[in-house]
């Protein structure tokens, strides 16, 4: 998802989207997972992808998120969104009704 | 071969390489340059070689992953075991089938059918309906009409299990098939 996320923004190469996962260490996604991951998106059809030359160093290799893609990711939003409710609800900090 | 043209990346990327004999040539050469690119990337920020390539992991593990993501070695490899897995599901579903879905398809149709018949005999008034040989003519009909429904409902519920059974003989041959997946998005 977070994956998705980054891609529907703007078309992004496999080391752009390793350095910005990275920042976020709770999600601890290494490079070694973060690549045959992206793989799996474009087999399913949700990113596809394209090269593209660098000014400097070797071509990368853009992805782009597909319109199959885009649904994806809004399904997997709204599940999240629920999901937070649900948890607020019986004590987490996103619910309204938390602390009674 | 590496950008690079170092020896630890080349030897790195050819066993990377090596991983996905499986995969089709092209996508291969695909997911190698793109390994190949990241590790130019990194290098020309700064990186160093050795802390690139341990942040990617051993090249056969990574070429796994691939291999577990793309879901590459089921399928060729276990035509024979899914042939054999299909033809006993056959010879084990298709005796109880031929008992089970005629009597099933019998019991239905027959309560159904004669079901009906009772309550539309019990509710034209000129038709003789003596059907439990009461003094009255009302409770004959009612009680002649309720034995109706209740085997017009069981006639009902035969077929709905011969329903049943048909939708998970299906499943059992599609799961031993493995079919039914259609592939989204083919390169």
């Amino acid at each position: 998802m977070c994956i998705l996320a980054i891609i529907e923004r703007a078309p992004s190469y496999g080391y752009e989207i390793v350095t910005e996962l990275s920042e976020t260490p709770q999600l601890a996604a290494g490079e070694g997972t973060v690549y045959p991951l992206l793989r799996r998106l474009k087999k399913d059809g949700l990113v596809e992808t394209f090269w593209r030359e660098s000014a400097a160093g070797p071509p990368r290799q853009y992805y782009r998120i597909t319109k199959a893609g885009g649904i994806a990711l809004t399904g997997m939003r709204n599940e999240w969104s629920s999901l937070l409710a649900a948890m607020g609800k019986y004590g987490g900090t996103n619910g309204t009704r938390g602390k009674q | 071969m590496s950008t690079l043209r170092n020896p630890v990346v080349d030897r790195y990327l050819a066993q990377f390489r090596e991983g996905l004999k499986s995969a089709p040539p092209e996508e291969r050469q695909e997911f190698v340059s793109e390994i190949d690119s990241h590790i130019a990337e990194a290098v020309a920020r700064g990186e160093q070689i050795p802390d690139v390539l341990a942040r990617l992991g051993p090249a056969d593990r990574l070429a796994k992953s691939y291999r577990v993501e793309l879901a590459l070695t089921s399928t060729e490899k276990n035509l024979p075991l899914r042939i054999a897995a299909v033809v006993g599901l056959v010879l084990t579903a298709s005796i109880p089938s031929m008992i089970i879905i005629p009597l099933l398809m019998t019991l239905g149709i027959g309560f159904v059918a004669t079901g009906v018949a009772m309550i539309v005999v019990a509710a034209i008034p000129s038709v003789d309906a003596d059907f439990y040989n009461l003094s009255s003519d009302v409770l004959n009909r009612a009680l002649g009409a309720l034995t109706g429904l209740g085997l017009a409902v069981g006639g009902l519920l035969a077929l709905w299990s011969l329903y049943l059974y048909v939708l998970l003989l299906v499943r059992a041959m599609r799961g031993a098939l493995r079919v039914g997946e259609p592939k989204v998005g083919a390169p």
